[in-house]
């Protein structure tokens, strides 16, 4: 018979193994924008959305560009959503933020307007974006 | 028996591994990653590497950030030269710049050059408020990249209280701006200390010594890191310092108090409230110390509008602002004579403040010869013949009497001093008898507002509360105004000095202070 040691060290071995399998049978398939809507990690193909938002006038989206890689904005709920749609128009991803309509300065200064950059998850499926605000809101397709 | 043993050892560490191991390992320690970009760098990327890392470094020391999170510097190796270092949108070319060379979660353009933000050359970073994914700073300070990117977290500045305002206004500031700052008078402020001495980093960069995050600061910063690593939900919403306070409550009484005449006092813009209740703003702020002219038709006051702190005069209806003075020294606490031609006002042209005249026609400046320095306060009696100040030559703030003769100089040998307490006895306001006089004393511990009359034998205390009541002003029906500060909230209040009645005279303006009543 094997010496204690090397049977506690392969039950060790097969208790991971096993705890692995069992991870991923119960763990349900995540979608692909979901997965990459994860925090502090770095995720393949996302989107930079930039937008000009106006105190006094729907936002505009100004650029939009796919990234190789990137970091998925995190951003503090307000009047302000982005949503990205499918083609049936399905919101696939939604965020809310706020706009601080404050331009840097010395002294800082209340800006009619100011812009803005998130990083957004990217998937196949994603064929519109969609910035809404209190005072409209604008689209970009991607086939642009 | 050692079988079964055997086999029970060997169950739990299977059981262990399937239930407890693989979770805890595959559990995710969240990665937060900040980059650097060589921003109009002239010299080496060596250099530059070497600078930002120990930015990045004092920054992941001092927030404790790496209590919550893996904190990974990165440092881009590619030059973003050509940028308008005075551009306010500067930190958004850095990010989109940046975006595309190096995933991150902040992104921090550093520059060898200078950083003149609306060309201030004094500014040595910014960035665009909370949840901002870039800052942009100067090499030179460790602590600008901690500060900027506090900022970027919420927290606020600390040494300057108009910008403390603003930015409390637009998303409300977990670190409280500091109560022994002055608001008004003092251009700048250090910021609070952290606990064991070093200066504030979200206060002022330059000042000798090490920098750490204050205890307010600190505590904001630890609720956000905890908040945000834990689910990745956005932080929560600081308990922002209420930007439209309740003013101090010694009386309950929410109605403001009836003024037969009007009042100005400073919000701190210079604002005019009238007996209907209407109100208008005569002059933008800061603001402070305004007085009347004796026939009511113009107010003078002190004001950093130019930088330094200055006199300045304006119409009682409003229109363009006169400066009066314009000196490297400070000018402020400007006071009526009864000719309504010239000033009392205080300056620190030659080191101490002192107190001299102004003509408004000639522009003439002339000490008020063989009083006692450094002095302040002045405060002239009705009739004008009655000078009362505070001065300190023996370090101790006490109130002084000073008789003047018709142009408004002192008379020899009428040097009085009224009072000799421990503590500060500062802003005396004669009372329309030319023989009461109102002054604030620290001789309790806070200040407090106290009477001298012909009556008493001494000065009687007519105010009693734990925060701040000073700057007294008689109004005709015999109360006096002044304005209070508990260490949060400035207010105006009416005071009844027979009753002691108190009653807010601007209930809705939390920041009002300075009040001073038409003739």
């Amino acid at each position: 018979m094997m010496p204690l040691r090397y049977q506690i060290l392969g039950h060790l071995l097969v208790g991971l193994l096993v705890g692995y399998l069992l991870n991923l049978a119960l763990t349900p398939p995540v979608p692909e924008i979901e997965r990459k809507s994860e925090p502090f990690v770095t995720q393949r193909d996302m989107l930079a959305v930039t937008v000009t938002l106006h105190r006094s006038a729907a936002p505009e989206i100004t650029d939009v560009q796919l990234l190789e890689q990137g970091r998925v904005s995190i951003m503090q709920p307000g009047d302000y959503a982005l949503v990205l749609l499918d083609a049936d128009g399905e919101a696939l991803y939604t965020n809310s933020f706020r706009a601080t309509f404050l331009r840097p300065g010395e002294p800082p200064r209340l800006a009619d307007e100011i812009r803005r950059i998130f990083v957004v998850p990217y998937a196949q499926e994603v064929v519109r974006i969609v910035v809404a605000g209190p005072q409209g809101s604008d689209e970009y397709e991607l086939s642009k | 028996m050692t079988r079964l043993l055997r086999l029970l050892i060997l169950s739990v560490c299977f059981t262990f591994c399937v239930l407890v191991a693989y979770p805890a390992a595959a559990a995710v320690w969240p990665t937060y990653v900040i980059a650097f970009i060589p921003l109009n760098w002239s010299g080496g990327l060596d250099a530059f590497e070497a600078e930002a890392r120990q930015q990045g470094e004092f920054f992941v020391s001092e927030s404790s950030i790496g209590d919550y999170a893996s904190v990974e510097l990165k440092f881009i190796r590619e030059r973003f030269d050509g940028a308008s270092l005075t551009d306010p949108w500067l930190v958004q070319d850095v990010v989109a710049f940046s975006l595309t060379r190096e995933p991150a979660d902040r992104y921090v353009g550093l520059t060898d050059g200078d950083l003149a933000l609306d060309g201030n050359s004094r500014v040595v970073g910014w960035t665009m408020g909370p949840e901002s994914p870039g800052i942009v700073i100067e090499t030179g300070s460790l602590a600008v990249t901690a500060h900027e990117l506090g900022h970027t977290y919420g927290l606020c500045d600390e040494y300057y209280f108009p910008y403390w305002d603003e930015q409390n206004h637009e998303w409300g500031c977990p670190n409280p701006f500091p109560p022994e700052c002055s608001q008004f008078e003092t251009e700048f402020c250090d910021g609070l200390p952290a606990p064991d001495g070093s200066n504030s980093i979200m206060g002022p960069s330059g000042l000798a010594g090490p920098y750490s995050y204050n205890t307010p600061s600190l505590d904001h910063l630890q609720m956000v890191f905890a908040s945000l690593f834990a689910s990745g939900d956005p932080p929560p919403e600081p308990t922002p310092v209420p930007p439209t306070p309740e003013p101090i409550p010694p009386s309950p009484t929410p109605e403001p108090a009836p003024i037969d005449r009007s009042i100005v006092v400073v919000d701190p813009a210079l604002v005019r409230l009238d007996p209907n209740g209407m109100w208008q703003r005569l002059a933008s702020g800061p603001a402070l110390q305004p007085d009347w002219s004796p026939d009511g038709e113009r107010i003078a006051f002190a004001s950093t509008h130019s930088g330094n702190l200055d006199l300045y005069l304006v119409s009682a209806s409003g229109g363009v602002l006169q400066r009066l003075t314009d000196s490297p020294a400070r000018e402020f606490h400007p006071a009526w004579l009864p000719d309504g031609a010239r000033l009392i006002f205080v300056s620190d042209t030659t080191g101490a403040s002192a107190l001299y005249t102004l003509d408004l026609d000639s522009r003439a400046v002339e000490p008020l010869a063989d009083l006692p320095t450094p002095a302040s306060w002045p405060a002239l009696s009705q009739d004008g013949r009655a000078l009362a100040f505070s001065a300190a030559p023996t370090g101790d703030w006490d109130i002084y009497r000073v008789d003047l003769d018709v142009d408004g100089m002192p008379l020899p040998d009428t040097l009085t001093r009224l009072t000799d307490s421990p503590g500060p006895d500062i802003s005396p306001a004669w009372g329309l008898d030319s023989t009461s006089l109102a002054f604030a004393s620290g001789r309790a511990g806070s200040l407090d507002l106290y009477l001298l009359t012909a009556a008493n034998s001494g000065a009687v205390a007519i105010t009693n509360s734990p925060g701040n009541e000073w700057a007294p002003r008689w109004l005709a029906d015999g109360r006096i105004v002044y304005h209070a500060y508990d260490g949060q909230a400035l207010g105006v209040w009416a005071l009844d000095p027979n009753t002691g009645k108190q009653i807010p005279i601007a209930p809705d303006m939390p920041l009002a202070a300075w009040p001073a009543p038409e003739p």
